[in-house]
């Protein structure tokens, strides 16, 4: 391509241009001082320090979380005590059975889910019945797992035991009974058996 | 300095896991012509060292800031390069034109043989063509830089530039253009 010098009337060339162009990036192959790559790799090398850091950190404050919370886990949980009381005694989820109340006693037993039956009616159940079957109370909640219950052994004034639901007559009076609670863990009572 | 796409990007992916080596490579690979750039873009050394240093910081601090369906990754860097020079030369009011200074130097005198090819033999002249290369406007300038200097293809620099490609061919032919009436000049005040 040729241009034409308005003023001079004479051809420029182009090639010439080109060529000088071409000379000129050939003398300014120069690239970035060495000192520019030499802080950039301490740059990088600082870069990816602090973020591995923060890295090891951020796992480090996960651990420690998780094992703070098994911790206040572990201590929240009531801890469990041996208990004689039968397996069969009582039957999990497994359909109502009558429990002999002559067992020995278990102040304490954890995941054991009781036979629950019902009420229907204070009068429902006969004292007898119910000296061996727990029977529910207004507060029993069926939701709750097993592991969440315990039983608790009390002795109690008959009107106290019939104002909890108990097949006790409010007759009794001051007269006092022994029996069994299946508790929650916030002391909810669930299901009463009758043992003396 | 067409590298592979496949290759650019298996680096980036190493550098953004700490590879040092993978570092290096890229920084071998891109800092002459990005800094040879900045350099043609500003004329100032060391705004061409700011610039290639921060193109890699930002590359340092945010490698998946590349989004390779986007264009190859020269593309990438040099469009970092370009708004960063934009940003320094702004700053430091380094972005004087010089054109019109020439364009003052009257109009006589012209000679009809320009044997600017022997004259360039010598780094006095060398050293004009840079500066009128310099005192191009910004957009004629860059694409100087990009396709005469860098050897850019023009669909590269179409893609860098965010213009079509029969934008950057008309830039460049009213670069050069004005590069010859300048060395026209030139030759006339000798």
């Amino acid at each position: 391509m040729h241009e034409i010098d308005p003023q001079s009337g004479e051809p420029l060339k182009d090639d010439v241009l080109t060529v000088a162009l071409d000379r000129l990036a050939a003398s300014s192959r120069q690239g970035a001082p060495p000192g520019v790559g030499a802080e950039l790799a301490t740059a990088f090398r600082r870069h990816h320090a602090r973020r591995r850091l923060v890295r090891r950190m951020s796992v480090a404050a996960l651990a420690a979380c998780i094992t703070i919370v098994a911790g206040l886990l572990s201590i929240r949980s009531p801890r469990q005590i041996p208990t004689k009381a039968q397996p069969h005694e009582v039957a999990g989820s497994a359909p109502a059975q009558p429990v002999n109340a002559t067992s020995p006693a278990a102040v304490r037993a954890k995941a054991v889910h009781p036979s629950v039956k019902h009420a229907k009616g204070k009068g429902a159940t006969t004292a007898a019945a119910s000296r061996r079957e727990f029977l529910a109370l207004p507060g029993y909640d069926p939701a709750v797992p097993a592991e969440q219950l315990s039983v608790v052994r009390v002795q109690l004034p008959a009107s106290a035991l019939w104002q909890m639901g108990a097949p006790v007559s409010p007759d009794s009076g001051a007269r006092k009974f022994m029996a069994d609670f299946v508790v929650a863990q916030d002391g909810t009572p669930y299901a009463v058996r009758l043992v003396q | 300095m067409a590298e592979s796409p496949l290759e650019d990007q298996e680096l980036l992916r190493q550098l953004s896991k700490g590879n040092e080596t993978a570092f290096t490579a890229l920084y071998e690979r891109y800092q002459g012509p990005l800094y040879r750039f900045a350099l043609h873009m500003s004329g100032n050394t060391a705004t061409a060292e700011e610039v290639t240093q921060e193109v890699f910081m930002l590359l340092i601090g945010n490698p998946k800031g590349y989004n390779a369906n986007k264009g190859p990754m020269s593309g990438y860097l040099f469009g970092i390069a370009r708004n960063l020079t934009r940003r320094v030369m702004q700053r430091s009011r380094l972005d004087l034109p010089i054109e019109e200074e020439w364009l003052d130097t009257g109009d006589s005198g012209f000679t009809s043989d320009l044997d600017v090819l022997s004259e360039l033999s010598n780094t006095e002249l060398l050293e004009f063509l840079r500066k009128a290369v310099l005192a191009l406007p910004e957009q004629y300038r860059e694409v100087v830089a990009l396709c005469d200097l860098e050897e850019m293809s023009y669909a590269d620099a179409a893609a860098l530039l965010e213009c079509s490609a029969g934008t950057v061919a008309s830039r460049l032919h009213r670069a050069r253009t004005m590069l010859k009436t300048k060395l026209s000049y030139q030759k006339c005040m000798k």
